[in-house]
């Protein structure tokens, strides 16, 4: 047997929250908080600039249909395959926990990144 | 509703133990349920011979929904459920069963099999891979030897 999903690497510092993987992901299984951060004018730029700053990312793989859009749209590459594949997860304690298992925070997301296709 | 009853044997922990995994086969992931059957069989059937299916669902651990739930279905799998007994481990098999997958926002579809009995095991994709099913299998196991 060699037929495996993979799944989806985040490199956090790449993401500029631009929402398009979100707006793009056919079920909206992928969550992005973040907030605007105002860089001052002084010697490097000669006006404010105003960037958004990455707060949550989370990726919900019982939803995610690995269709690569995401990653695909991502203007940054900062979502890649990573030949890892997501975990079946168990309800353990909490009836239906196993469900909030499958959604893939930040660290989870990043933990990869390093065996990402190139 | 496609059914088909499957024994898996799994090893757990060093013990082989023998699985009968009941498949309520609904949407696509029924198929794909089959077919990594097939292919986890084919190459288990190496080292284990002797695996055998079991006859129906009352004799089955474990309960697999592969596909996707809708509002119509609801009924039909909690009879299939109470008809199975109290410790039966539910594994919600790809995207529609664990969460409503594409599908999630229909106002004919329930996202996702636990709106209405335990779910035990998640397993991702759309659909899973193989792997991803022998995988929920083990974690079916695991909960099956816990109980």
């Amino acid at each position: 047997m060699t037929v495996s999903h993979r799944s989806i690497a985040l490199n956090p510092p790449a993401c500029t929250s631009c929402m398009l993987c979100v707006k793009e992901c056919p079920d909206q299984c992928i969550t992005i908080e973040s907030h605007p951060e105002v860089l001052p004018a002084g010697a490097e730029r000669t006006r404010d600039v105003t960037v958004q700053r990455l707060d949550r990312f989370a990726l919900d793989y019982g939803l995610c249909l690995f269709c690569s859009i995401c990653i695909d749209v991502c203007p940054f590459d900062a979502l890649a395959w990573v030949p890892v594949p997501p975990v079946p997860a168990r309800s353990e304690g909490a009836p239906g926990s196993g469900r909030n298992a499958l959604v893939y925070e930040i660290a989870q997301l990043a933990e990869h990144w390093d065996l990402r296709d190139t | 509703m496609t059914q088909g009853t499957t024994g898996v044997p799994v090893v757990l922990e060093g013990q082989p133990l023998r699985l009968h995994a009941y498949n309520a086969g609904i949407a696509c992931c029924g198929v794909e349920y089959s077919a990594a059957v097939d292919l986890i069989n084919a190459a288990v059937e190496l080292v284990e011979p002797s695996w055998q299916l079991a006859a129906d669902a009352a004799t089955a651990d474990v309960l697999v929904i592969s596909g996707t739930v809708t509002r119509a279905l609801v009924p039909e799998l909690q009879s299939l459920r109470e008809s199975m007994g109290p410790a039966t481990v539910v594994v919600a098999f790809g995207a529609c069963a664990a969460t409503g997958g594409p599908y999630w926002d229909s106002y004919a579809i329930v996202d996702g099999a636990d709106r209405f009995m335990p779910v035990d095991v998640y397993v991702p994709g759309c659909p899973p891979p193989p792997e991803a099913l022998l995988e929920g299998l083990r974690s079916a196991a695991a909960v099956v030897a816990s109980r």
